[in-house]
């Protein structure tokens, strides 16, 4: 782990301690300003965005390792969305919201528009009904990812029309918004395109899945090692251990794959087709480790209190916004065939 | 991958488009000899060894190389080296663990397939479980006499040379007292005889060993050094050839692929299904690239590969099955290849370690559960 992934995983840790994550989750609370104020402190709204514009302007491949932080300790999403989508699109168009996101002083977030649920008309005005963003409180900007476009929307706009959600995954500042002949600030290309902002904000929102399944079985392998049943711990029957090797699998080929993505995307020579992949196949394998997670837990695992829900609501709302399983795995079939 | 990696991928892309033999024989006897003869071409264009260091008859480059070769082989006709299991598994194990005697001696007929290798492991009562060892071996002079039996040894009739794990002291359970002898098969006291796959193939054989004697200058990692010595192999075992394996995968998506289009496109689900695949293929050539970058570095954790196979085996089957289905009922009335693997892919998760086998390295290794 780097210095700066070392330091946000105590600072995070300090800061989202999990009874408060899950009284959040049952209030429907936000992340109290204070605790928002000294993460954005912290720099993380700038992670992506260029240093000329008070960002940090990490790589890929470091960026990854603290979504991964982000993913374990449950960082609400929407400070992924701002830091690694909103911020670079800003920046990217050389917009002047920028540095009021970087700091922190302007809020916004970020929603995925599946195909079919949003389009661009010939004259570049949006039209997009019902889709699921997550927004900080006070949000003034969105983004919007499309897999052909990607656009940055101003939330004042006559046009948009915002509900609040009554989400799976509560605390997220979950809405759904709708707008009709909206013009975007900010117009980049999509990443079945090649668009390397949107994508970076995926390969985020991978390497968030990873930290939250990681964190996951940490807490199943400890659970498994010193729960005792018929007088002798889980980790004898190998039906609970067999599923632990499951989870472990997956978790190391979800990491593998996610690292390279990062790679690929430093080196420029990411594919379309390669991140359509991972699409269905990351959320998927989180869920799986996390439905195992569950069953290795036994009834503890299904309780409030112990929280592994946090985690199940994340995973599933990640892979629903990105269009669900079956279309996921289509829609990397496509890629796949059309790249011939 | 380096500019000299990329050097070398130029270089083969060029000569494999002049040199390609293209599809092997289906006939399992024919498709042997092309197989071999294919090797014997790349030995002797350079391109064998390429991680081997150069006193050992290598170029002395990194594994990173051998990633290339095997990515360029899969774009040819023949994508198999036949003695693969000498090349990634004891070569390397030799250049480790083996006398310089034994390095001359051995290495040379391992990169231009003169001497085929088989690997004797498994026999009817030591399966995923190697302690159970029951073949006997005993030094006598300056030879090792070895009496029993071991079973599913592939391409046994066609090999030079078994790694041969034997027992040379100790009971059948132990870890101690196993030792590596390399074995001629040609030696007297040896019968092999076939045991036909479901395939149909002669593919693996039951060895028969009578009095069989072995020079003591052939143990491997010194007497009573057996289990250090096959574990070691093991970790090599599933570097390279889980993405040579992959690579095979890929080309057999990019054929399903093209009858899809070729019938006119594919509805949801077959694009579902060809989704899956291929973001699973992805997954496991990231694995086995990350597999591949620990080994050069020396950082492998003992039980990491069994990652690879695991998930091998999973997308191998996977593969074959979800191409059965999106051919549709055809599939079953022609024999062009497709039933054939769909068959085959059953294998992969019995050979070299089982599934379940895997799992339990896995909780052992990986996740430190005694």
């Amino acid at each position: 782990m780097s210095e700066l992934a070392a330091a946000f995983h105590q600072a995070l840790g300090e800061l989202l301690p999990f009874p408060e994550s899950l009284d959040r989750a049952r209030e429907e609370r936000s992340l109290p300003a204070r605790v928002r104020a000294e993460i954005t402190g912290m720099g993380w709204n700038g992670l992506a965005a260029p240093e000329e514009a008070g960002g940090l302007g990490l790589r890929v491949g470091e960026v990854i390792d603290l979504c991964s932080v982000a993913g374990e300790h449950l960082l609400p999403v929407a400070l992924l969305d701002e830091s690694l989508l909103l911020a670079p699109a800003l920046a990217e168009a050389g917009h002047s919201g920028l540095q009021g996101v970087v700091a922190g002083e302007v809020a916004g977030g970020a929603g995925y528009v599946t195909e079919g649920s949003g389009e661009l008309d010939a004259g570049g005005m949006l039209a997009v009904s019902g889709v699921g963003v997550r927004l900080s409180p006070g949000a003034g900007l969105a983004a919007l990812c499309h897999p052909r476009w990607t656009a940055v929307i101003s939330l004042e706009d006559p046009g948009v029309r915002l509900d609040r959600a009554d989400a799976l995954d509560r605390a997220q500042g979950v809405h759904t918004l709708s707008a009709a002949g909206v013009r975007p600030h900010v117009m980049l290309d999509g990443w079945a395109e090649g668009g390397a902002v949107a994508a970076g904000w995926l390969a985020g929102l991978l390497a968030d899945l990873v930290g939250g399944a990681e964190r996951i079985m940490t807490l199943s392998v400890s659970h498994a090692r010193s729960r005792q049943q018929f007088g002798r711990p889980l980790t004898r029957f190998q039906a609970v251990t067999h599923l632990l090797a499951d989870m472990k699998a997956r978790l190391e080929l979800m990491r593998s794959a996610v690292a390279r993505l990062a790679f690929l995307m430093d080196e420029g020579s990411w594919d379309p087709a390669f991140l359509a992949g991972l699409l269905w196949s990351v959320p998927a394998y989180a869920r799986e480790v996390c439905e195992s997670a569950i069953q290795v837990h036994g009834g503890i695992g299904f309780t409030w209190e112990y929280g592994l829900h946090l985690y199940y609501r994340r995973i599933l709302s990640l892979q629903s916004m990105l269009g669900g399983a079956l279309d996921t795995a289509a829609q990397a079939g496509r890629a796949y065939m059309d790249a011939g | 991958m380096g500019p000299a990696e990329e050097d070398l991928r130029t270089e083969l892309r060029a000569w494999i488009a002049d040199h390609d033999p293209g599809p092997p024989p289906a006939e399992y006897g024919e498709r042997i000899e092309a197989l071999t003869r294919w090797q014997a071409a790349l030995c002797e264009a350079g391109f064998m060894g390429l991680s081997w260091p150069v006193h050992c008859g290598g170029r002395g480059m990194s594994l990173a190389a051998e990633a290339v070769l095997a990515e360029e082989l899969a774009r040819s006709g023949a994508a198999e080296l036949i003695n693969r299991l000498a090349l990634y598994t004891w070569g390397p194990t030799l250049m480790d663990l083996g006398e310089p005697s034994q390095l001359e001696r051995f290495l040379p007929g391992m990169l231009d397939a003169s001497e085929l290798w088989c690997q004797g492991f498994s026999e009817p009562d030591a399966g995923s479980d190697l302690a159970g060892v029951r073949t006997r071996a005993e030094v006598d002079g300056d030879e090792v006499v070895v009496t029993g039996q071991k079973v599913w040894t592939s391409r046994a009739e066609l090999s030079t040379w078994n790694a041969l794990l034997v027992r040379t002291d100790g009971e059948p359970g132990q870890h101690a007292g196993l030792t590596l002898l390399i074995t001629n098969m040609k030696s007297d006291g040896i019968t092999i005889r076939p045991l036909p796959q479901m395939l149909g193939e002669p593919h693996f054989s039951e060895v028969f060993f009578d009095e069989v004697r072995v020079p003591v200058a052939n143990v491997l990692g010194g007497i009573n050094e057996g289990w250090r010595v096959s574990m070691k192999a093991m970790g090599y075992e599933r570097g390279i050839f889980v993405l040579e394996r992959s690579i095979r995968l890929r080309r057999r998506l990019s054929e399903l692929a093209g009858r899809v289009r070729a019938s006119g496109g594919a509805d949801r689900a077959a694009l579902a299904g060809i989704g899956r695949i291929h973001a699973s293929l992805e997954m496991l050539t990231a694995q086995a690239y990350r597999t591949l970058a620990h080994q050069q570095a020396g950082t492998l954790l003992p039980g990491a590969t069994s990652v690879d196979k695991l998930y091998l085996a999973e997308v191998y089957q996977d593969l074959f099955s979800t191409a059965a289905e999106i051919l549709g009922p055809e599939v079953t009335l022609a024999d062009d290849g497709w039933t054939h693997d769909l068959l085959e892919s059953r294998s992969v998760s019995i050979y070299s370690g089982t599934s379940e086998i895997q799992k339990n390295i896995i909780v052992g290794r990986l996740l430190g559960i005694r």
